[in-house]
């Protein structure tokens, strides 16, 4: 989340909106297996694996972001304050 | 049954563990034995798929089966050796993750060890009371065979008789296998046994071949 709140001020809300739904999700799934790798086991035994898994993030992310994609959108051209792109 | 006719596995040019085989069935407790590196850990998981290995022939009810299907076919519940349950969550939230079921539940609700930490975060628990919690909350799932590595590790002696008691009542429906240097606990649950020697599984019947092939001293 953070890292989408820094894409949006930093690029805009449509470049930070695909970089938070791209390379959101890698830093993520990097982050999971440098401090949290053997977590995974609690994932695997509920069926899951970690390409499951993480397909699942990403469409949870994908889901998600988009209405607050949307909001970010609509602020920032209802007060045209915030750059778009 | 769960038929594992060899595995190897590789780190480099040495291998690690080498045409291992063994078969579990319900009923079974499979103890294995061996000292620290000898592949162990290598050797659950490189049937439970989550490490490759250099060459593995398994088969479930006597179908040919791939480790990278027994997580998804849900075929083998697995206890590794570090904790593995998410570290801020509480113990009454992470029971209802791996149980739908209210009944379910409360089993593990009314654990008489369990029930005095549900409002404790994992990170919050003592390591024995964590590796309780792992070792009970695994072994309710409906795989049917569960592995455990090392489960007796930093649990108490109380917790551990009650461990082995749950663990031989759960002989009805699963096969087990667990490694564990705590030899003596596991010798006396276990209905078979093998220790890894040079790579190598060799199948032993006592205590004594536990020295003979020097995991534990004469003395």
């Amino acid at each position: 989340m953070s890292m989408g709140v820094v894409s949006v001020l930093l690029f805009g809300v449509i470049y930070g909106y695909l970089i938070f739904i791209t390379l959101g999700i890698v830093v993520g799934v990097l982050g999971f297996e440098t401090f949290r790798k053997n977590e995974y086991y609690f994932y695997y035994n509920k069926g899951f694996t970690r390409l499951k898994l993480i397909k699942a993030s990403f469409a949870i992310n994908l889901i998600a972001s988009i209405p607050l994609f949307l909001i970010v959108l609509a602020i920032s051209i209802l007060f045209g304050n915030a750059s778009i792109i | 049954m769960l038929q594992l006719y060899s595995v190897s596995k590789f780190f480099g040019k040495r291998e690690v563990i080498k045409h291992i085989s063994f078969a579990l069935d319900t009923g079974d407790i499979l103890g294995i034995y061996g000292r620290n590196g000898c592949g162990k850990s290598t050797l659950l998981k490189t049937i439970h798929g989550t490490l490759a290995a250099s060459d593995i022939n398994l088969t479930y009810n006597k179908i040919k089966v791939y480790p990278k299907d027994i997580i998804t076919n849900k075929i083998i519940a697995y206890v590794p050796q570090h904790p593995f349950l998410p570290k801020n969550t509480k113990v009454r939230d992470l029971i209802p993750i791996y149980f739908a079921e209210e009944k379910e539940q409360d089993i593990l609700f009314y654990d008489e060890i369990i029930k005095n930490f549900t409002a404790k975060r994992v990170h919050e628990l003592s390591i024995g009371q964590r590796k309780y919690l792992e070792v009970i909350l695994v072994s309710y799932l409906p795989h049917p065979f569960l592995f455990l590595d090392e489960p007796f590790s930093m649990l108490e002696p109380l917790q551990i008789e009650r461990l082995k008691k749950h663990l031989l009542s759960l002989k009805k429906h699963k096969g087990l296998l667990i490694t564990d240097h705590y030899y003596a606990d596991v010798l006396e649950i276990s209905t078979k046994h093998m220790i890894i020697h040079d790579g190598i599984g060799i199948p032993i019947t006592s205590k004594d071949d536990l020295v003979t092939y020097q995991y534990l001293s004469k003395f």
